[in-house]
């Protein structure tokens, strides 16, 4: 199950933005190794504001998070056009329509096969809230030695610039188109059942 | 400019980043999780990049997705692979290229008598090349596989055949997902000849782009996704117990439960994996990701 938290809904959602907060900080922190954020469990960062919108996949008999990604406008500050910049051979793509897909978390420990379930489903309530919102295409910032498995999924992907080293890792700037031809495109294995695919639950207002 | 050296500090075996190994199976993982950059390296700046090789990868992979058959593909990635300074490339699944029961990917512009040695001495699997490409999933060249595998002789034989073949030095592009056999992305040069790394980017991106390609000319791969049988619970601790070295009659005293049966659980395990030992069942079961190594590597038997 997919569930779509915004402004008008964290409340609701407060336990499961917890549960992804924490879920951030095993992986970003003591996986990844940032520095320790400031309230101890919990990895957050300025971009985690009113704007942000998360996609949660929630496990369907306990309800707790296995998988998430934020998006961000890409009229506002975001990550590839406020940190970089650089990775771009041309403008930064900016503007309403457009999302940024960032922190994209497992939480740690679910085991291999939960864990490309819970992808698969990320990537098609990516597809489906793009469809549902209007947006064209995300942007992404990835360590491209990942560019082999996100092309994998079969959506149309392409480079904003070449790869560069940035601070130990090499970075570059994706951008992934959706159309009303996406959901078909996914390769067979990235395709959820028809009938996970319509838990998503918009509670509305969108974020628009 | 990208300098070996820049290049050498982002290449690392994934078990020197564990996060990298537990969370591989995962493909989109790592977007953005750099959300700043501590201090502000940046070790190759915008504008510094020669002009010209971004285009030339988003040019190669406009025509690579509309490629309609192999061929096609193989004069792209051969034109590709000389304006980016390299002389061959080798677009391959790592399995033994002799078997035709399968589909896999196999392009490459190597001279054909080297080809044919290749495939005449299966070489495919002490291929050194291919071996450290499942250990990263940055490009990496030649000269660096002894960060990431250890160099047997075996290994140092196939690099010394390559270059007798005028194949002098190599840029890999691994191309590791996750269900499905290993491949990579290979750009060479021949004797004589340096490896131009300031294409490393580029062929980065294009070795992705042109695997990707591939795939989808043999139908996505689909054919090649593989399905893991399923243990059960108890399958799964009697394996584990079976990895550690327990006998039956531990594992039984272990999980409480009779001796036959253990027996019995192991052996519908091996039935679901088709293998008659032990030994290939719990290598398996690792495999999958049925089992974690770890849990093998755990207490003994007491």
């Amino acid at each position: 199950m997919v569930t779509l938290i915004n402004r008008y809904i964290n409340d609701r959602h407060a336990g499961m933005l917890t549960a992804m907060h924490a879920a951030r900080k095993r992986v970003v922190v003591d996986l990844l190794g940032s520095p320790v954020p400031r309230d101890g469990s919990y990895e957050r960062d300025a971009f985690d504001d009113e704007e942000a919108v998360y996609l949660v996949v929630r496990d369907p008999i306990v309800r707790g998070h296995l998988a998430s990604v934020r998006l961000l406008r890409a009229d506002r500050p975001h990550i590839l056009g406020d940190l970089f910049p650089q990775l771009c051979e041309g403008e930064v793509p900016r503007g309403p329509d457009i999302r940024e897909i960032t922190r994209f978390c497992f939480a740690v420990g679910i085991g291999r096969a939960a864990r490309l379930a819970a992808c698969n489903h990320l990537v098609r309530g990516l597809v489906e809230y793009a469809r549902h919102s209007g947006v064209r295409f995300y942007t992404a910032v990835a360590e491209i030695g990942w560019l082999s498995q996100i092309l994998a999924a079969g959506w149309d992907v392409r480079p904003l610039g070449l790869p560069q080293c940035i601070g130990g890792c090499l970075l570059g700037a994706l951008k992934i188109s959706i159309t009303s031809q996406t959901s078909h495109q996914l390769a067979p294995d990235w395709r959820c059942e028809a009938r996970a695919m319509r838990i998503v639950e918009f509670d509305l207002p969108l974020a628009a | 400019m990208v300098s070996i050296t820049t290049w050498r500090a982002i290449l690392r075996p994934k078990t020197v980043v564990g996060a990298e190994m537990a969370l591989r199976s995962s493909a989109l993982v790592k977007i953005a999780f750099v959300s700043k950059v501590e201090d502000g390296t940046l070790l190759s700046a915008h504008g510094e990049m020669p002009m010209g090789k971004y285009e030339e990868v988003e040019r190669f992979i406009d025509s690579a997705g509309r490629c309609r058959f192999p061929y096609e593909l193989e004069a792209l990635l051969d034109g590709l692979a000389r304006r980016l300074g390299f002389d061959y490339f080798a677009l391959v699944h790592h399995v033994d290229l002799r078997r035709r029961d399968r589909d896999i990917v196999a392009l490459w512009t190597y001279p054909p008598t080297w080809v044919e040695e290749y495939l005449a001495r299966g070489m495919a699997t002490s291929d050194p090349v291919h071996l450290a490409s499942h250990r990263t999933n940055i490009g990496f060249a030649w000269n660096q596989i002894a960060r990431l595998i250890p160099f047997s002789p075996a290994h140092r034989l196939v690099r010394e055949r390559t270059r007798r073949a005028g194949i002098e030095d190599g840029f890999t592009i691994p191309a590791n997902i996750p269900g499905e056999a290993n491949g990579s992305c290979t750009f060479a040069i021949r004797t004589g000849r340096q490896l131009p790394i300031q294409s490393f980017p580029a062929a980065q991106l294009a070795g992705a782009f042109a695997f990707d390609a591939a795939r989808r000319l043999m139908g996505r791969g689909s054919r090649m996704i593989y399905e893991p049988p399923r243990l059960s619970p108890r399958q799964l601790d009697c394996t584990v117990l079976a990895g550690r070295g327990y006998t039956d009659r531990q594992a039984a005293g272990a999980l409480r439960i009779a001796e036959d049966t253990v027996s019995e659980y192991l052996d519908d395990a091996r039935r679901r994996y088709g293998v008659s030992r032990r030994a290939t069942l719990v290598l398996r079961a690792i495999f999958d990701g049925q089992i974690a190594l770890s849990d093998v590597l755990a207490a003994p038997p007491p």
